[in-house]
């Protein structure tokens, strides 16, 4: 193989080069409001007592072959899986959102970036003491 | 805009665009304020008049109050016309809301959110602290009347550190003992009753609110009622449940 035909091969297979080179790095949940009592949310795991709400910022970081950039909040989302639980909404023209403590149970927390999984955080809600 | 002398008719959503407001009552998130409605004046002990006031510190549990929000007037780009904010509470275990009033329903915190309404988003949120009422304390433990004179006695509820607990009590009314010598309204149902002193004698006014129980010993100077012995009543009013 020539050298032209070698360059041509890898300009061919450059874009799947840099695809499988970058994805989502990592995401972190930013400016956890304070709660009132023993609740907690943190970027691993969450413990939050009925009837208490959080506001937060969620962040997401991609790599590429260029290196690891922040992006912007356009593709970023959050999400429950049990809304019965825990539930949460946007906060009005704001990048941040607000998570609060329904009802007793087990819920997952989901920040995703255009659709793709970014952050997971399981939170156990209890009653009140 | 808000009415904040319709009583009950101040609503929970309100379009009000507030400038220059204070801090203490500032929605979590620093997007607006939360205010307490009064409008039904001093039934409420967490109002001194019925103008909105600060949030207070701990609401009783079986009590019903009201709160309203206004938006920064920098913060959601919302103008007064536009659709407003409902109240809602972050779990109906706690709290249980219907158009204009909530009501408090186990002890604990819960999270009262001003949601945007027609967007689905939530502009601000507050967190209120409900305890149950501990005691009853009567502004005055007994009363000394003449006959024909009136007397209202005011029921302070106070939580289990004896701080005293905001919101709109259920309260019933009940003359124990005495009936000949004192009458009241036993369909009032607020924290206030009105007694009437009728003939000479002793009594006992009791009141229930929630689960805490008061008497109020009422001795009336005078005649006693004509035919009648009065039944007499404990003379250590306040005591309480």
């Amino acid at each position: 193989m020539g050298e032209r035909a070698l360059l041509r091969l890898l300009l061919a297979l450059s874009p799947i080069m840099v695809a499988g080179c970058s994805g989502i790095d990592h995401a972190t949940l930013d400016g956890v409001t304070t709660m009132p009592d023993d609740s907690m949310l943190t970027n691993t795991t969450g413990r939050m007592r009925t009837g208490i709400a959080a506001g937060l910022r969620p962040r997401v970081w991609t790599h590429d072959l260029w290196g690891t950039h922040e992006e912007g909040s356009g593709g970023i989302d959050v999400e429950t899986s049990n809304a019965a639980v825990l539930r949460v909404a946007h906060v009005t023209n704001d990048n941040r959102y607000v998570v609060w403590a329904a009802a007793p149970g087990e819920a997952t927390l989901s920040v995703t970036l255009d659709g793709e999984s970014a952050m997971r955080v399981r939170v156990t809600v209890t009653d009140q003491p | 805009m808000r009415d904040h002398t319709g009583g009950l008719a101040a609503s929970l959503v309100c379009t009000a665009v507030l400038v220059g407001c204070s801090s203490a009552d500032t929605g979590v998130l620093g997007n607006g304020r939360f205010r307490y409605v009064c409008g039904a004046g001093l039934s409420d002990l967490g109002c001194t008049n019925t103008s909105d006031q600060d949030l207070p510190g701990a609401i009783a549990v079986g009590a019903k109050f009201q709160i309203a929000y206004a938006p920064n007037s920098s913060a959601g780009g919302i103008v007064e016309g536009e659709s407003g904010y409902v109240i809602v509470a972050a779990s109906s275990e706690l709290a249980a809301t219907t158009a204009n009033t909530i009501v408090a329903l186990r002890p604990g915190y819960v999270a009262l959110m001003a949601e945007h309404v027609g967007k689905s988003t939530v502009d601000d949120f507050v967190h209120l602290k409900f305890s149950p009422i501990q005691t009853l304390r009567p502004g005055r433990s007994s009363l000394t009347l003449s006959a024909g004179e009136e007397r209202v006695i005011d029921l302070q509820p106070l939580d289990p550190n004896g701080s005293p607990l905001a919101g709109q009590i259920p309260c019933q009314w009940l003359v124990t003992s005495g009936a000949q010598s004192v009458a009241i309204d036993e369909n009032a149902v607020s924290r206030s009753e009105t007694v009437r002193a009728l003939a000479g004698g002793t009594a006992t006014v009791r009141a229930t609110c929630v689960n805490a129980t008061a008497d109020i010993a009422v001795t009336v100077s005078g005649l006693p009622a004509a035919g009648g012995t009065d039944a007499g009543g404990t003379d250590d009013g306040g005591t309480n449940g």
